[in-house]
């Protein structure tokens, strides 16, 4: 077992960069990892990141260790320029002075990331040929896709790692973990400080699903660390809920100091109010090979998808999934009602209608020459009548031609109802037509006389007049003095 | 023994999906279920409500003052108004009628400072009221707006608004 265990002074020395960093309020990702100052070798990453306010990097944050052979395909929302050293490799790492040797990223279509770019490293997706990887750096490329070479995935069957070959057996109570309950029982022997479980020989016999089930991190806590070895066996862990709240870093392994080999898992890492999260292991001070993460992160300040700070080594490890913030989350159900209360303020209701409106007239249609006219608050009216109704005899309507009462849309805001009088023999006005409301840029094509009981209109040429009583458009209030218009009536 | 390693669909994060979607479902349509009821609340706040008959409407005219006028209104009626309102106690004599021989029903509005500070019910042709309390206090010498709203009869459709801007008088 290759341990590296943690030496006091990295650890002060860790505790005082994190201390400054504590200071900014940005949220600092890696694609991979957030701080590297172990080894970290034949890893790659595949991640959404970059929700929020974020400073980020393709693959480590911060690199004070080396990276070999990884290379990263995330996608970044805002990638950080780094800033003060030469050696530092853009978009791949953000910061530190550690080693990248042999290790590159893919652009996708991000036009900002051109300018970050490093020459060397970066590269575009179209031009990472497996050959050609291998050729420049020294790939294995047996541990990709090779049909579809822009794709660029591992292959995890490649990378089986045997135990025996490596790693030493610790000699501690060997545990198989069969059930879910068998694993929450043994993280809960681990958490306590148990120590046969602390130090155990750990090998998993089945896929888990815990089904959303809030599960604690395996070593919770720099105090209670895990220094066994936990072989997964190929097998999966997933649909596990991780909750950092109040805790100090949070990981599916929380502070690893022993092995874990072979193993999966997929699950959701909430660390709101927790400083340090990482979806495989928040800090590892051992060994991890051959592992994958398919994680949902919901980060802290300090986010690495796989591991949150390495101080040992990791080897032929991927990671893939997204990090996401979590004010967008609890933002967007509250959107639509934000919308409607803004819709409400902007629209408060006005007060009940003063008067009952009257109906609009059944035949109305629009005008074909409204010159829409700006409505004012003046007290504007108009409309068109023709001098002469030439009405049938025996249907009473009006003959030959329209006749068009129109209501113009001159910009006016009354609308008016026609009530037409005819004058008899005797000089008394009979009221013969009684229109609905005409409202402003509307007309009637036509109109039938209604005569009242008892009353007959015999041929001949008639006095009429049209009055017109307007009302307004919006209020329905009756407005000025009723107009009248002098019309002659030929029944014929 | 690695076996069957490779990545898969993140379950995990689907049914997370699943749950926020639903979540975000729920609160679309409580949404929309709260815009539809503001906006029958406002039609319905919109709509018309008939004002009621004056209570303490009597029939005839005032007493005459010498501040009492009948106004011809254009719409074709006539207002009998105290042009000289007395305030006293939160009330305001104003002694408005709606004369017998009017076609029209009309309720009494008035205004300070464009804001209403008292109303009346509706006055039928041959009904008065003496006095309307006033939800703002006045003070001689102010001027206030008296607004008559006139409705044809039973169907409640506008006959007009007469306005008359009056000096309060003390006591």
């Amino acid at each position: 077992m290759h341990s590296r265990g943690s030496d006091l002074s990295r650890l002060l020395q860790d505790k005082k960069t994190r201390g400054a960093d504590m200071g900014k309020k940005t949220k600092m990702e890696g694609g991979f990892a957030y701080r590297n100052a172990g080894k970290t070798l034949n890893c790659y990453a595949a991640v959404k990141i970059g929700a929020g306010k974020s400073e980020n990097a393709g693959f480590i944050y911060d690199n004070k260790g080396e990276a070999l052979h990884c290379f990263t395909r995330s996608t970044v929302r805002g990638w950080k320029r780094g800033s003060g050293h030469r050696k530092q490799k853009d978009g791949f790492v953000s910061i530190g002075s550690g080693t990248v040797s042999q290790c590159f990223f893919l652009v996708k279509k991000d036009k900002k990331l051109k300018k970050y770019r490093d020459r060397t490293i970066g590269r575009a997706v179209s031009a990472a040929e497996p050959e050609q990887i291998g050729a420049e750096y020294d790939w294995d490329y047996d541990v990709f896709e090779q049909e579809n070479a822009a794709k660029m995935d591992f292959i995890p069957e490649s990378w089986s790692f045997d135990p025996l070959d490596g790693l030493e057996e610790v000699g501690a109570k060997n545990v198989r973990i069969k059930t879910e309950d068998e694993l929450l029982d043994f993280i809960d022997r681990i958490n306590r400080g148990e120590p046969a479980a602390v130090n155990a020989k750990c090998e998993l016999a089945a896929n888990l699903d815990f089904h959303g089930r809030k599960i604690p991190s395996i070593g919770c806590d720099r105090q209670h660390p895990f220094c066994g070895t936990f072989d997964g066996k190929g097998y999966k862990i997933k649909g596990f809920v991780l909750q950092g709240k109040d805790m100090a870093e949070i990981g599916f392994f929380g502070f690893l100091k022993g092995s874990v080999i072979n193993l999966s898992v997929d699950g959701i890492i909430k660390a709101d109010g927790c400083p340090l999260a990482a979806g495989f292991c928040a800090v590892n001070e051992g060994e991890i090979r051959c592992c994958e993460a398919v994680i949902e992160l919901q980060a802290g300040r300090y986010a690495g998808m796989f591991v949150g700070e390495n101080n040992g080594l990791i080897e032929r490890c991927s990671v893939s999934g997204k990090s996401r913030g979590m004010f967008l989350l609890w933002l967007w159900p509250v959107i639509p009602f934000l919308a409607l209360l803004i819709g409400v303020l902007a629209n408060p209701p006005k007060p009940p209608e003063d008067y009952v409106p009257i109906l609009a007239d059944s035949s109305i249609v629009p005008n074909e020459d409204n010159e829409r006219g700006k409505r004012t608050n003046e007290n504007k009216a108009s409309y068109e009548v023709p001098k002469i109704l030439k009405v049938d005899a025996a249907t009473l309507t009006a003959k030959s031609e329209p006749y068009v009462i129109q209501n113009p849309d001159r910009g006016g805001n009354y609308d008016f109802v026609a009530v037409l009088y005819m004058t008899d023999s005797r000089g008394k006005e009979v009221e013969v037509y009684h229109s609905g409301r005409i409202p402003v840029g509307y007309h009637i094509e036509n109109l039938t006389l209604v005569p009242p009981d008892g009353t007959t209109l015999t041929n001949g040429t008639y006095n009429a007049k049209i009055v017109f009583s307007f009302y307004h458009h919006d209020t329905g209030e009756k407005g000025m003095v009723d107009s009248a218009a002098p019309i002659t009536v030929k029944i014929e | 023994m690695v076996q069957n390693m490779k990545r898969k669909k993140c379950i995990t994060a689907g049914r997370k999906k699943k749950k926020t979607g639903i979540v975000t479902s729920l609160a679309v349509i409580l949404c929309i279920g709260m815009a539809f009821g503001y906006i029958r609340f406002v039609q319905g706040y919109r709509t018309f409500r008939a004002p009621e008959h004056e209570a303490a409407a009597m029939a005839g005219t005032p007493a005459a003052a010498d501040s009492y006028q009948t106004l011809p209104v254009k719409e074709g009626y006539a207002v009998g108004i105290d042009t000289n309102p007395v305030y006293k106690d939160g009330v305001l004599h104003l002694n408005v009628a709606n004369n017998a021989g009017n076609t029209v029903w009309f309720l009494v509005r008035v205004y300070k400072d464009d804001k209403k500070i008292a109303q009346t019910g509706i006055l039928h042709p041959g009904e008065y009221i003496g006095e309307v309390e006033c939800e703002k206090k006045l003070t001689a010498g102010e001027s206030v707006m008296i607004q008559t709203v006139a409705y044809e009869p039973e169907t409640y459709h506008s006959e007009g608004v007469a306005r008359i801007t009056c000096e309060v008088a003390g006591e």
